[in-house]
């Protein structure tokens, strides 16, 4: 699983309020060289909670990503979008878990695979 | 024999074009017109001849090396594959004796007919072949394939001046294909680099209907799409061809055994992110999504039926409309008739979800209809349509979207170098 799906995602038990981002928990790490591409990262960005991209990635302690993104950035700052590239697309949580930030519910990551079915009394 | 293409061999310098026959494979009769085009504009092949039946065609072409014709057969995408063609023979009403009768007929005819030192001038010598024989029909028929490719390979067919030789794992392989219509013997050069047909992992949606869902979906570069009901994957395998600028390409499923399946199917897929979850509780943020495509429960298996499938696509189409983006969201739906009510009640309560297209396709015998709806806002949206197509067809026809589809091809690509 990769921290742009991670992005996405956000924890959907009945009733919790503070469901984002997921905590992750990752006891396999693996790394696979994609592409490089900044047109791709200047077309995601927009999309992207950066706060909870940053946060996570440190949590995972790949550094390199700063507080804040300015648009010179963006355009012509290679060395912040090589770093953006592989912290986004390059990393892949294999086996760990994803853990609701309020309930602290763990949702398992099997290769690669998150389960995030929810038990009858969380629907 | 055929005419006109069997060629006088000769010699020529590498960079000098020198003529050279080829074959290829076409997978349809519908591809035959878009196969010649391509091979006039790529390779300035003005005639190709139908061969064996009609799954091939033969052609001569003026090659000045093998990387060259590579990079032009990266142009190529209605062809299956292309190889070096060492003979054909044609049996026909006029000389029914083209096929060979007896095991040393079909030795002398390799000897006799082919011209291996040419073919080692494009492919290159000090090779090591191998023999792999096809066989239908009554040619040979008491012969096993297998008996017939290692009498070859025994036999002394090849042209030691070539300087090739015979081993039982070859980096080249000399195709035979025998059949009550012709005998054509080739060396395959080059294939489809993403797909050719039939090669999914796990059988599924028919990658044909599965690329119509989402090209009626229009995906574009940076955008994410969702299939909500992944199945076995080929959804998100289409979609990660057909645009592989998407930003994200997330499946879920509620099943172990699809998401198993779905992940076999886009492994490599470095865009595609399997997910195991519910599709009515579904742990993506609100006006995340830009593309929902799925291939419904039509209510037959996993304990469902159609009378549920009212509950459950009410709980689809809230989900829906929480997670696409607002106005510029679509979705492309696919049901069977039978649950055409219960679509047609989601529908009329969505709150700006409209439907843009309906169009009826066949699945195997089941009458299914795709449905494209779409917020006010989505490119197309508002356009008065032709009944029961999408806007970028011109007719109905599964064949026409089966021909689309490999013409979105990458191109050949060589698999001899």
């Amino acid at each position: 699983m990769k921290l742009l799906t991670h992005n996405l995602l956000e924890c959907h038990i009945k009733g919790v309020t503070n469901k984002y981002p997921f905590l992750v928990e990752a006891q396999q790490v693996e790394q696979t060289e994609v592409d490089f591409n900044p047109d791709f990262l200047r077309r995601m960005y927009p999309k992207l909670d950066w706060k909870a991209f940053k946060d996570t990635a440190e949590g995972l302690k790949l550094e390199g990503l700063p507080d804040s993104v300015t648009e010179e950035m963006l355009k012509s700052d290679e060395a912040f979008l090589r770093a953006f590239h592989h912290i986004l697309l390059e990393v892949d949580v294999e086996e760990g878990a994803l853990i609701c930030p309020e309930t602290g519910r763990r949702f398992p990551i099997v290769k690669g695979i998150p389960n995030l079915l929810l038990n009858e009394d969380e629907c | 024999m055929v005419d006109g293409i069997r060629s006088e061999g000769g010699a020529t310098t590498s960079s000098d074009p020198m003529e050279f026959d080829l074959y290829a494979t076409i997978a349809a009769k519908s591809m035959l017109r878009a196969a010649r085009e391509e091979l006039r504009a790529v390779l300035g092949v003005d005639e190709a001849i139908v061969a064996m039946g009609q799954g091939k065609l033969v052609f001569r072409c003026p090659i000045s090396s093998l990387r060259a014709l590579g990079d032009d057969l990266g142009q190529i995408k209605a062809l299956e594959r292309v190889g070096y063609l060492m003979t054909y023979r044609e049996t026909t009403e006029s000389s029914p004796h083209g096929s060979p009768e007896s095991l040393d007929d079909l030795a002398r005819l390799l000897a006799e007919e082919c011209d291996w030192r040419k073919a080692a001038k494009l492919l290159g010598g000090g090779r090591k072949l191998q023999f792999r024989v096809k066989r239908s029909g009554n040619v040979l028929r008491g012969h096993s394939t297998s008996e017939i490719a290692r009498s070859l390979a025994l036999g002394g067919v090849v042209d030691e001046r070539a300087g090739w030789s015979v081993s039982v794992r070859g980096d080249l392989t000399v195709t035979v294909e025998l059949s009550d219509v012709g005998v054509l013997v080739g060396v395959l050069i080059a294939k489809q680099a993403d797909f050719n047909e039939g090669n999914v992992e796990v059988k599924g949606l028919d990658p044909v209907v599965a690329w119509g869902l989402v090209r009626a979906a229009d995906p574009k570069e940076g955008e994410v799409l969702l299939d909500l009901c992944v199945g076995r994957g080929l959804v998100l395998a289409e979609a990660h061809r057909l645009c592989g600028g998407l930003g994200s390409v997330l499946g879920l499923d509620l099943d172990e055994a699809m998401v198993e399946s779905a992940s076999t199917n886009t492994a490599g897929l470095h865009r595609a992110q399997i997910m195991r979850a519910d599709a009515t509780r579904v742990p993506l943020r609100s006006g995340s999504v830009d593309l929902i495509v799925s291939d419904l429960p039509f209510g037959y298996k996993m304990g469902g039926s159609v009378e549920d499938n009212a509950g459950l696509y009410t709980k689809i189409f809230a989900e829906m409309e929480r997670l696409l983006r607002r106005d510029t969201g679509r979705a492309v739906l696919l049901t069977n008739h039978d649950n055409h009510p219960n679509m047609a009640s989601c529908l009329e309560r969505a709150a700006w979800l409209k439907l843009v297209t309906r169009r009826h396709v066949l699945l195997g015998r089941q009458k299914c209809f795709i449905y494209l709806v779409a917020g006010a806002g989505a490119s197309g949206a508002n356009e008065v349509l032709k009944p029961g197509v999408f806007e970028w067809e011109e007719r109905r026809g599964k064949e026409r979207w089966s021909k689309r589809r490999r013409l979105s091809r990458k191109g050949l690509k060589l698999v001899v170098v």
